[in-house]
């Protein structure tokens, strides 16, 4: 947070002597009104209006990384900030109508502010769009932050659930196959025990980019517990998906994984399970997206089962 | 005659840095700092990493409670049971490290379990098929620990397979309903999981328990568990909870009442009835855990029917068993088998 907030400490600086020179400029040149001059009601509604510029202006520079939009952002905000400021002082303070600076500080910010802020929101919608691209292989066109798992920062298997629902049902509207593989770490529990969670959660986030940077476009990972990842395949056969699948061990396999406390390089395996929606597995009354899950966890399984009874 | 009377929620005999250390570091590493996991059980953490800290099951609990709530991500439990087995307590992990086989380091949980798995009890059972390894928590309670449950059956199957034992045919059973993160149990557990079970527990197929492992070493696995034996406190062994669970199980056809029990404890039944409150059970409950436990035991290891139970459990006669199985689990008899696969 601490770290969050030292990137706008100049713009926050900058405007806290604004307002400071703002109120000591009213103070010292206006009138202090009486208490019974004062209009309640009034106070309410403008102290709202600054109440709710200084949430915004909070929410914006505890989540933004800086940047020109962030900055963007912050002046019109800031704007606002300054004109309803203003706005709220008039109530308290009497000024005389040879004063024209109040007047033109409570309109002039304003619409500098708005254009600001446009300028802001279009800059936001540009850099959106390049986001979007960078996130499209985790997200899929649905975005929902409950889903995300904090560790890899893919979705989880609810999300995986939910988008393998629609994902299925589209696809057979359309006659196309979905694939489904599951990817499992080889001996991820040694990993944990012998490095310790840090590192295995450091394994599973450098696996998790591995994996991203070799998969195509529409393919859709997500964490689905522990040391496994599911890939959703949309369109694709089996032969195609199985040959992914092979793709994806290969990267995987010539990985040099390096823990915190040493250069030695490591490497690691993974087994994957590979399943496709099509008229094979077609039992009623279980969900398609469910029945695809199970069918790969099976094979998943079954490779696991063939890699120990070779290995003993 | 008993000797003593088991645990309550307030004794403080768990030494704090062996429980409660990993777990604070996971959430460290999950981003929710030690302090907030401690909230409201009054330990500082700078104590815990004294190493002497003793502290008793109420904060434990709470504890896990705390993580189950601030830590993101439903694995937590997981993670921090492959820390627990074989654990910190010297003599057990030699012991478990030393162990030749499954079996053998199952034996060592059920005796000598509480060194390292505190607040549950391991209790095997054999038929001619499997071997049956039961859970019960300190509190008594099957549905409310569901954290406990996850962390034992993760410590169990890491170490099993930390030293070398395949973990592939067993089939665990959980009392609860499938929680919203079915897939953790999948991964870290195995394809066979079934839940809405009624009993906590897992089926072992038995070639699995004798065979050998690379590490075992005979000598120094009994040397171990002897000296477990004399390190194991006689009050810290169980619960007062799984203490009157067993006095009511080991004689389930007549079951002792709430005051014989009392009797056998040296307490007055109203102060039986207190610290059993306590842990937040009561006799009545005990004595339903202990029946159902059996009834569902019989049912899917031998597939009794409900005349057979209802004459196994001393039942005047199959509908009053069955009334009670249905009090039980929601379920009849037939119900059950059919829903959930042996």
């Amino acid at each position: 947070m601490n770290a969050q907030l030292k990137q706008h400490a100049g713009k926050l600086i900058l405007l806290a002597i604004i307002i400071h020179l703002q109120l000591l400029l009213s103070l010292s040149f206006g009138e202090t009104k009486s208490w019974s001059q004062i209009d309640w009601l009034d106070i309410a509604g403008e102290g709202g209006a600054v109440w709710l510029c200084l949430v915004w202006l909070a929410l914006l520079v505890s989540v933004r990384p800086n940047g020109p939009v962030t900055n963007l952002l912050f002046g019109g905000f800031a704007c606002f900030l300054v004109a309803s400021g203003q706005d709220l002082l008039d109530e308290v303070v009497r000024f005389t109508p040879e004063m024209a600076w109040n007047d033109w500080a409570e309109s002039i910010p304003m619409p500098i502010g708005m254009v600001l802020m446009t300028f802001g929101m279009m800059s936001w919608y540009r850099e959106q769009q390049a986001l979007n691209l960078q996130l499209q292989k985790r997200e899929r066109g649905l975005r929902d932050h409950r889903h995300i798992d904090r560790v890899t920062g893919l979705a989880n298997a609810q999300y995986l659930r939910k988008q393998l629902t629609e994902e299925i049902e589209q696809a057979r509207h359309e006659q196309l196959s979905t694939a489904l593989l599951m990817v499992d770490i080889d001996g991820f529990r040694q990993v944990n025990r012998r490095l310790g969670v840090v590192d295995g959660d450091r394994l599973l986030r450098e696996l998790t980019e591995i994996l991203l940077l070799n998969l195509r476009r529409r393919d859709l990972l997500c964490r689905y517990a522990g040391d496994r990842f599911a890939v959703v395949l949309p369109a694709t056969c089996q032969t195609m998906a199985t040959l992914i699948a092979g793709q994806l061990e290969g990267v995987v396999q010539h990985f040099a994984f390096r823990a915190s406390n040493s250069d030695q390089a490591q490497f690691h395996t993974v087994s994957i399970g590979v399943a496709v929606d099509g008229f094979k597995i077609a039992e009623p009354g279980q969900p398609p997206a469910e029945q695809l899950l199970e069918q790969a966890n099976y094979q998943l399984a079954k490779v696991k089962d063939q890699r120990v009874s070779v290995a003993a | 005659v008993i000797p003593g009377i088991g645990f309550e929620s307030q004794h403080k005999f768990i030494p704090a840095h062996q429980q409660v250390l990993a777990l604070a570091e996971l959430a460290q590493n999950r981003g929710v700092h030690p302090d907030k996991l401690l909230r409201g059980t009054g330990i500082f953490y700078e104590d815990i990493c004294s190493a002497q800290l003793l502290i008793n099951p109420k904060q434990m609990l709470l504890v896990y409670k705390n993580a189950e709530r601030l830590i993101e991500g439903k694995e937590v439990a997981f993670l921090y049971g492959q820390y627990l087995l074989p654990g910190h307590q010297a003599l057990f992990s030699s012991a478990m490290m030393a162990a030749s086989n499954t079996q053998d380091a199952l034996t060592l949980l059920e005796n000598f379990g509480q060194l390292a798995l505190p607040l549950m009890q391991t209790r095997l059972r054999y038929d001619d098929r499997d071997c049956f390894v039961q859970f019960l928590p300190a509190s008594g309670d099957d549905y409310q620990s569901r954290f406990l449950i996850e962390t034992v059956v993760a410590a169990l199957i890491s170490v099993c397979r930390l030293l070398g034992g395949s973990t592939l045919g067993w089939r665990f059973l959980f009392a609860y309903p499938t929680p919203d993160y079915p897939e953790q149990y999948q991964v870290h557990l195995g394809d066979h999981i079934t839940f809405d079970a009624h009993i906590n527990g897992v089926f072992i197929p038995r070639e699995h328990l004798s065979a050998l492992w690379p590490r075992g070493a005979t000598a120094n696995f009994d040397m171990a568990c002897s000296a477990c034996q004399q390190a194991l406190p006689p009050l810290a062994q169980q619960s007062l909870a799984q203490q009157v669970y067993q006095m009511l199980l080991v004689q389930i056809q007549q079951p002792p009442g709430l005051e014989l029990v009392a009797q056998m404890l040296e307490l007055s039944p109203a102060s039986l009835k207190r610290k059993l409150k306590d842990w937040g059970c009561s006799y009545q409950q005990l004595l339903d855990a202990a029946r159902r436990h059996m009834a569902i035991y019989y049912i899917r290891t031998q597939g009794m029917s409900s005349e057979q139970l209802a004459f196994k459990l001393n039942y005047h006669d199959k509908h009053n068993f069955k009334r009670s199985f249905k009090r039980w689990t929601g379920l009849t008899p037939a119900a059950y088998t059919s829903l959930s696969p042996a």
